[in-house]
């Protein structure tokens, strides 16, 4: 068990940090309601969050039977232009439905009423990482999206055996090309070099060979994007796997992993990594793989150890994580209280910030931390708050005129009895955006600014006071 | 060719394109770059000033593992076909450059290059107790470490740590969003850039734009209060109160925020100026060293540039798709040289291909390969010293099921420092690798 925070500890500036970690953060007065309901509770509510799917009906996709008809007619036209035009045509409706999707998700993360489920679905996302680039079929990552939500704080054993059935995933690896006779590896080496173990634990070439033959059989029926195993495809031969002789099959393969304490400790780290900080110490990672592994590798209750303990809301992880690029578009869009940007301006930033949602650079999923951040992108984040709170289209890739603007409620964030006071303005500006007072250095500069705008700050004046704070390296961090 | 109209690159800076007086002081370490320039400018007028004396070096990534074995073909050996029944590449469709080998018949522009004498290729190039993870294997080449030891500098960052001291940060340009490990530093060095012309502050102003623009490089760490470079990077000033204490993260943003700063008024000016004098394809890859070329042309001081082609994880259905890398790959490296011998700059430019690994010598059951271990390496440029170097490995005497190296790739690296970059290896490989002929 990791030391719990004293609730006596407990303070505003914890509440905006669980709900920084825990969601995507929020404006003052969620972080005011949070704190008002004390250490236990607010962790429990973070936890629990409520049933939304009422609120974000599904996008609307081609299903897969229609594809797959579509597809079928296409083949059987008799002219091999007409061919290529309906195969074209199914393509560009491809892509038109996975950027609808990619802004669904982000519209339900901006809005969602149980922000964890969706941090987390994000987490699976990069973990068990799916590109639509080799999958080529919105859908079938929709539907892995969906798993990925509802499976989200439960139980990682079953994850990942649902994982290894997932038709996006099957395609994505090859395990819907592999059969007994030359089983494709690329599933079987990730499986434990990324999902399960890390790279080179416990495991040799020969056992990613014959867990190979493990992972034999499955396949995808493409008429309902489902899961078969095909029994004459399977290999039922014995295979040695980690010391361990038997004709196993997938399932089997990934319960042997999982009970490698090795195991435990690699997701262990990986969780505290996503919500704490970039080096948790042996000690750390060891408690709470035991609680991972003594709760047969339930994900809500090691969560809730992180979100109790004392050292998540230290001064070694409280404003000490640079933000995603995920997390800055939706925390942005919820402290400002402002609508996400257009789908077109959404496309084009999560391109050049380099993270688009259902497009991993590879099975590795993101690197995080530092690597979200280099002069191109950090140049790139400064130029879109300023397209955020200007309204105006800036002259970027992506971005054009027809990219509208996004509509900021500034008499909400500098209301009218602020306007005259430069330093009340300053601090309660740099709580909404930093949940923090500033360094005095850079609030004096500041306030040295908003003075010199003269008397009362208008909304020009306002919207570049937002700008300069919002560029700046402390408004990476979260 | 476009020659920069400036004098130096104080005068440069002072004037780039975020309009007329700056206001804001030169960070210490620019103004000693300056002086050390200025100096130098006294003997060697323009050539200093516009990074026209110094070697570069381009490296080439081809991410995902490349099929060394359909890049550079065995056409002589049985086993290769055996191996390969639907994948393998009849010798008739190869560009043979022996009785033994051929190029994959896309490769036509090295081909040429091979020709003309500016082409090495260096056969069997690995390590020791190679990783299969592309991860781990890419980490490996990148810090040029031994497979069993981890480290998180990059070699060319210790390059830059140990012969770049006083330059200014593009010393490293990596094209692209993400910084390759292989930059990663003790002093940081090296920007990265995806599209020259959205590397810059856009001052959208509404109220005040002179004092916006002023505020916002304070706050970006251009004023006399920021990192003096030469003290290890710890920022005092920030250690204030009230929760924003930054740490080595926040150095990190700062130092970031500073090099972009710096750079992209410069970038700027010179991508505006310079336009490329060959016909480059649409491709990524394309599109990368046109920029590069541009940068070259444009005077960059810039000593080593970083790019990248993906989707060499051929795993199944690889004939087209290999083809295809292949035929990317050799277009664009056409223009490049075509681009860089119109400017007169092939001379001082040598260009090095990598992959994380070579793939399996059996093809798999899904028409591709899983991943292996040795594969060839191309060096291009003026400079290189042509022709076949290492062993093309056995196919049949195998190493745990994969191709065995002969060259191991930190000798490739040691060869490029010590004799092109003028370097010393053994400084920054941490290791003394024998070095080789073709440079």
């Amino acid at each position: 068990m990791l030391k719990r925070l004293n609730p006596s500890q407990w303070t505003p500036a914890c509440a905006a940090h669980l709900l920084n970690r825990a969601g995507f953060g929020g404006p003052p007065a969620e972080v005011q309601a949070l704190y008002a309901l004390g250490l236990n509770r607010a962790v429990e509510t973070m936890l629990a969050g409520s049933e939304d799917d009422d609120l974000f009906p599904p996008p609307a996709l081609t299903e897969p039977k229609e594809m797959y008809d579509a597809l079928r007619a296409a083949r059987e036209l008799p002219d091999e232009a007409a061919k290529r035009a309906a195969v074209q045509k199914s393509r560009r409706e491809q892509g038109d439905q996975i950027r609808l999707t990619r802004v669904w998700w982000l519209d339900r993360m901006r809005y969602t009423l149980h922000p964890l489920r969706e941090k987390m679905a994000l987490f699976w996302h990069g973990h068990f990482a799916t590109g639509v680039d080799k999958v080529k079929n919105a859908y079938l990552m929709w539907q892995q999206n969906e798993t990925f939500r509802a499976r989200a704080l439960g139980s990682f054993r079953y994850l990942a055996k649902e994982v290894s059935r997932d038709p996006a995933m099957m395609r994505y690896l090859d395990l819907q090309q592999s059969n007994r006779q030359k089983p494709n590896e690329n599933f079987a080496r990730e499986l434990m070099e990324l999902f399960l173990l890390g790279e080179g634990v416990r495991y040799s070439e020969q056992d990613i060979k014959e867990s190979a033959r493990a992972f034999t059989g499955y396949r995808i029926d493409q008429e309902r994007g489902a899961f078969v195993f095909q029994r004459q495809m399977f290999d039922p031969s014995d295979k040695t796997f980690m010391g361990k002789t038997g004709p196993f099959d997938g399932d089997a393969i990934i319960d042997i992993i999982l009970d490698q304490p090795e195991s435990s400790a690699f997701i262990a780290k990986k969780l505290w990594v996503y919500f704490g900080s970039d080096d948790p110490s042996p000690a750390l990672v060891q408690s709470l793989a035991a609680q991972l592994r003594g709760s047969n590798y339930d994900v809500r209750t090691t969560l809730k150890e992180i979100f109790l303990s004392e050292e998540f809301y230290s001064p070694r992880v409280v404003r000490k994580q640079i933000k995603s690029p995920i997390q800055w578009i939706v925390q942005t869009s919820r402290v400002l209280e402002a609508p996400l940007p257009s789908q077109q301006a959404l496309d084009a930033s999560m391109t050049q910030l380099g993270q688009v949602l259902f497009a991993p650079p590879n099975v590795k999923g993101w690197e995080g931390g530092r690597a979200w951040i280099s002069s191109s992108t950090l140049l790139f984040r400064y130029n879109l708050a300023g397209y955020i709170v200007s309204g105006k289209a800036p002259a970027l890739d992506g971005f054009r005129r027809a990219s509208g603007s996004v509509s900021i409620p500034l008499e909400k964030i500098a209301p009218a009895d602020l306007r005259g006071n430069p330093e009340a303005l300053c601090d309660t500006i740099s709580n909404r955006l930093f949940n923090a007072r500033l360094e005095d250095e850079e609030r004096t500069r500041l306030i040295t600014y908003l003075r010199e705008r003269g008397g009362k700050i208008d909304d020009p004046s306002l919207r570049d006071f937002l700008y300069l704070m919002m560029s700046t390296p402390d408004y990476q961090l979260t | 060719m476009n020659e920069p109209t400036f004098h130096t690159r104080r005068k440069f800076i002072r004037t780039g394109v975020l309009g007329g007086a700056m206001a804001w002081t030169l960070p210490v370490f620019l103004e000693k770059t300056f002086f050390a320039l200025d100096a130098a400018a006294a003997d060697a007028a323009v050539q200093t000033m516009t990074g026209k004396d110094s070697p570069i070096l381009v490296v080439l990534q081809l991410a995902g593992g490349n099929d060394g074995l359909n890049t550079v073909v065995p056409i002589s050996d049985d086993a290769y076909y055996k191996a390969r029944p639907r994948i393998g590449i009849a010798a008739g469709n190869t560009l043979k450059l022996n009785d033994n080998i051929g190029l994959n018949s896309r490769l036509t522009s090295l081909r040429g290059l091979y020709d003309s004498g500016d082409l090495a290729l260096i056969q069997g190039v690995g390590y020791p107790n190679p990783n299969r993870s592309h991860f781990r294997s890419t980490d490996i080449w990148q810090t040029a470490t031994d497979a069993d030891k981890f480290d998180r500098h990059g070699w060319l960052g210790r390059y830059f740590d140990s012969c770049c001291e006083g330059e200014d940060p593009s010393v490293g340009v990596s094209v692209g969003r993400e910084t390759p490990l292989a930059f990663s530093a003790s002093k940081p060095k090296g920007i990265t850039l995806a599209r020259p012309e959205q590397f810059r502050f856009i001052a959208e102003s509404a109220s005040n734009p002179g004092a916006t623009e002023d505020l916002f490089r304070e706050m970006n760490g251009m004023d006399s209060s920021s990192p003096d470079e030469n003290s290890g990077g710890s920022v005092q000033s920030l250690g204030a109160a009230g929760g924003m204490v930054g740490g080595d993260t926040m150095d990190y943003l700062r130092r970031t925020a500073l090099d972009a700063q710096v750079s992209s008024d410069k970038i700027l000016e010179i991508t505006r100026k310079v336009r490329s004098s060959a016909n480059y394809p649409g491709s990524q890859l394309a599109n990368s060293l046109s920029l590069v070329s541009r940068l070259i042309a444009g005077g960059m001081s810039t000593r080593v540039y970083y790019v990248s082609q993906g989707g060499y994880d051929t795993h199944s259905n690889q004939s087209n798709s290999h083809d295809r890398l292949m035929g990317d790959l050799d277009a664009a490296l056409g223009a490049f040289v075509a681009d860089l011998k119109a400017q007169g700059n092939f001379d001082r430019v040598m260009l090095m291909t990598f992959s994380e690994f070579g793939r399996r010598v059996t093809e798999n059951n899904s028409g591709g390969t899983d991943h292996g271990a040795a594969a060839p390496m191309f060096v291009l440029g003026g400079g290189v010293k042509p022709g076949i170097y290492g062993k093309q490995p056995s196919l049949t005497e195998l190493s745990g099921g994969d191709l065995a190296y002969n060259v191991d790739f930190r000798s490739v690296y040691a060869t490029v420092l010590d004799n092109w970059m003028k370097a010393p290896s053994e400084k920054v490989l941490r290791q003394k690798f024998q070095t080789m002929a073709f440079a």
